[in-house]
């Protein structure tokens, strides 16, 4: 009896031992006919390379994780009661600046702000070099040292800009005159904001979103924090089991870990897309799609030019009551159809969305048409949407953005009609 | 066969033993085992681990919150019935009728509030015998926001008008709250411009989410949940009904509750020391008593230099009201701190620039004069004369 039981063992050993090394084999033999002939080592990097794309928790911000980001990277957006958010940057400016219009250094120097979205912000970057040095060739400015102070804000569309310009005067600033380069982002993210149901004049709704998301505790967000937590660990443990027992080395477990370990993995990012959406979606809930509208096309592209409209008239006005000389530039967009002779290249790399194109589509000839009534208002106003078109190189590097050559055009369009600005 | 027979006899009796035994000692301990009692007690605690958990700072029960606040991009945060009435306004301002109303925007924090409550109807009536508006509807839009302090109300003016609004008066009642709230915001380390920090703080804070949070937290769902099926349990298998098996059950219970315990400690002690996010704090500001009172001095004082610009810049007549100080017994809440009194006189000068500058300025003590209670009816009386209709 016991003689049998021991052959019925052995018997069952070798099977199974059988079918390890046939599989094994098996498995072996289909990766060569199929051309990929198995690589333990390969193998090894591949789960790897799993493990550490589900390893890094980084995708929270907030408290110390924010602090420590203002030192490394001041463009992280965040929060701000008037303006909508901020980058980590903005306040520290805001604050060295209050304090330099203190001393009078600052009396002597003619001070210029720079107001406006990414393509101001860029300006006041690149185009500040190029624009200071033509301003310094005019005999208005001689003898004066001239500072740009860029105040351009990525994202930003008015009434951002109103907003940040009353605050930075709030503050005691006092430039001697303010340049607001706009139109882009008023045409393409109004028209964006409104497709998705969010007040066409409200800021752009990502980047709000982005500000706000993660407020308030409530405890679902809880409950989606600790299941992604629990799936992270579960993959990243279940990896690094698989790296440790060196079953990597076999052709048919290593490929079996391997897809437990990607099946952990998906679960995972299904799981982060779940609190991806409800932090999306949450901010929302808080009020921020702003008052009712009506989405028809014309009534949002009316509503986007009479914002900018106003918003140029509220900032002229409180630039004129402090006697600060005001330039309000509308920029130009690649998508504003006749404004450039386009390169193939520009046509590659100036895709946007559809709501984006109609907007400018609609809005940039009723902004040119605005603009016309602020100049009869006797606001400083500079058509820019044609400082492209007899230039047929290359000049955008996506639908409104332009790297050097483009700033050097734009400061040379933008340096006379300030000069006008501030002899008024 | 036997064998097993007194071994499961010994067994019961043992745990008969047992039970009765841990139910003489409860009685002789003077506190006899109930099981009605304990299954009520376990019921309990199960509810409250399976309702929603509060976080530390939360306001309790009953306790003031903000569920009717919306965050607000350009002012902080308003009243969701604000942003409904904005957008009703604006069909009202786009009537072709809406030209032959005279519209008044009222702006301010608590003491607009107030003054539209208080004396709304009286100030129209006063308006309305100006003979420069004989015949003429009057409409007051209260956009006094109880809580705001300056520069939301100019937020909010610019706001309105970039939205298409157009008043033929504005009227801007402020003073008490920029210096008592700007005060108060910079001894917690909030710019004094900022919204009150108090309010700002419970909108935006509430509990941010970070990585440690995060562990943290997830801790405490962890201890939850494991309490949790333990209670459970208890009640599905009736444990409760042993003496001996509902203290086993008890006692579990009582070491995951001390888990659970220790994980929101670490979470309310984590909250108290971590970093304060910058978006709380504003620009850095001196808390020196005289730079402060400066700063917010200059910045109540330029937010009405843009309100009257915004407003001259459209034709719409402009009068900024330095709001009284409320009178003991006046029924005005009195707001005397050392912000307030240090910043109120220079407040009192900085309107005098405003008048030099060609700004209708009126302060609410002078206009009333000697009294003896807060009159909001006076206060109407005097913002209406002192108003420069067109």
């Amino acid at each position: 009896m016991r003689g049998r039981s021991r052959r019925v063992a052995l018997l069952v050993v070798l099977v199974l031992a059988a079918s390890a090394l046939g599989l094994e084999v098996g498995a072996r033999l289909l990766g060569r006919s199929r051309g990929r002939p198995f690589d333990a080592e390969a193998l090894r990097i591949e789960i790897v390379t799993h493990l550490g794309a589900v390893s890094p928790r980084a995708f929270i911000r907030g408290g110390h994780q924010d602090q420590a980001r203002a030192a490394t990277a001041p463009e992280s957006v965040i929060l701000s009661p008037y303006t909508a958010w901020e980058d980590l940057g903005l306040q520290a400016r805001i604050a060295s600046d209050h304090e330099y219009y203190r001393q009078s250094e600052s009396e002597s120097v003619f001070d210029i702000y720079i107001l406006g979205g990414s393509v101001a912000n860029g300006f006041g970057k690149i185009g500040a070099a190029p624009l200071l040095a033509r301003l310094r060739q005019d005999p208005f400015f001689a003898g004066r040292e001239l500072r740009l102070h860029n105040y351009g804000v990525a994202g930003f569309k008015q009434m951002q800009q109103v907003m940040l310009l009353g605050y930075l005067f709030d503050w005691s600033h006092r430039p001697d005159a303010v340049i607001e380069i706009d139109g882009f982002n008023e045409a393409a993210i109004g028209a964006g904001n409104a497709r998705i149901g969010v007040h066409p004049t409200y800021p752009s709704i990502s980047h709000w979103a982005r500000a706000a998301y993660g407020l308030r505790t409530d405890f679902e967000l809880v409950r989606i924090l600790h299941e992604l937590r629990v799936k992270q660990d579960r993959a990243t443990a279940f990896g690094s089991r698989l790296l440790d027992s060196g079953l990597w080395r076999s052709a048919f477990l290593g490929q079996v870990g391997k897809a437990i370990l990607v099946r952990l993995r998906r679960a995972y990012v299904e799981q982060f897309f779940v609190y991806q959406s409800y932090v999306a979606d949450h901010p929302m809930d808080l009020g921020s799609k702003g008052p009712r509208f009506d989405d028809d096309a014309e009534a949002v592209t009316e509503a986007v030019v009479t914002n900018w409209e106003e918003s140029s008239v509220s900032m002229h006005a409180m630039c004129a009551a402090r006697g600060i000389a005001y330039l309000h530039v509308l920029q130009p967009a690649l998508h504003d159809e006749g404004s450039k002779p386009l390169t193939a290249k520009e046509i590659e790399t100036g895709g946007a969305g559809p709501a984006w194109v109609d907007g400018i589509h609609r809005a940039y000839p009723l902004l040119r048409e605005a603009g016309r009534r602020l100049s009869a208002r006797g606001i400083d106003f500079l058509d820019a949407t044609g400082v492209f078109k007899d230039h047929p190189e290359d000049v955008y590097a996506d639908a409104c953005h332009f790297e050097q050559h483009g700033n050097d055009l734009f400061a040379a369009w933008i340096a006379p009609a300030l000069v006008a600005a501030a002899r008024h | 066969m036997r064998r097993i027979l007194i071994a499961l006899a010994v067994l019961v009796l043992g745990a008969l033993a047992l039970e009765l035994g841990a139910r003489l000692v409860d009685r002789a301990r003077g506190s006899p085992w109930d099981a009605e009692e304990s299954k009520a007690e376990v019921a309990s605690l199960l509810a409250a681990l399976s309702a929603p958990w509060v976080p530390p700072g939360a306001p309790p029960a009953g306790a003031e919150n903000d569920a009717d606040a919306l965050l607000q991009p350009f002012t902080g945060w308003q009243p969701a019935e604000v942003q409904a009435r904005i957008a009703d306004d604006l069909d009202a301002y786009e009537r072709p009728d809406s030209s032959a109303i005279y519209d008044v925007c009222l702006l301010g924090g608590s003491g607009a509030a107030a003054f539209a409550d208080e004396a709304g109807q009286g100030f129209l009536e006063t308006l309305a015998r100006d003979p420069r508006l004989a015949g003429r509807e009057i409409r007051l839009h209260p956009y006094g926001i109880e809580g705001t302090k300056q520069p939301q109300a100019e937020r909010l003016l610019a706001y309105l008008l970039s939205f298409g609004h157009r008043p033929d008066a504005v009227i801007e009642i402020d003073g008490l709250d920029e210096a008592g709230i700007g005060w108060s915001n910079a001894m917690q380390g909030t710019s004094p411009l900022y919204p009150s920090a108090e309010i700002w703080a419970r909108l935006t804070q509430g509990l941010r989410f970070d990585w440690e949070m995060v562990e943290l937290l997830h801790e405490l769902e962890e201890a939850r949940s494991e309490a949790k099926a333990s209670c459970e349990r208890h009640l599905r298998l009736r444990l409760w009904r042993s003496c001996v098996l509902d203290h086993a059950g008890s006692h579990l219970l009582d070491w995951q509750l001390r888990r659970v315990e220790a994980a929101e400690a670490a979470i309310g002690a984590y909250v108290a020391q971590r970093a304060r996010e910058a978006e709380l704090m504003g620009p850095r500001t001196s808390t020196q008593p005289e730079a402060l009172a400066a700063t917010i001095v200059s910045a109540w004082e330029e937010a009405s230099v843009d309100m009257h610009a915004l407003c001259e810049s459209r034709g719409i007549a402009y009068l900024h009201v330095l709001e009284p100080e409320p009178v003991e017994g006046g029924g005005g809440k009195p707001r005397s701190s050392a912000g307030v009194e240090l910043v109120r006189p220079r407040l009192r000068d900085a309107g005098e620039r405003l008048k030099a500058r060609g700004i209708a300025f009126l302060d609410g003590d002078s206009a009333l004069g000697d009294r003896s209670a807060a009159s909001a009816a006076g206060l109407a009386e005097a913002a209406a004369r002192a108003l420069p209709v067109r």
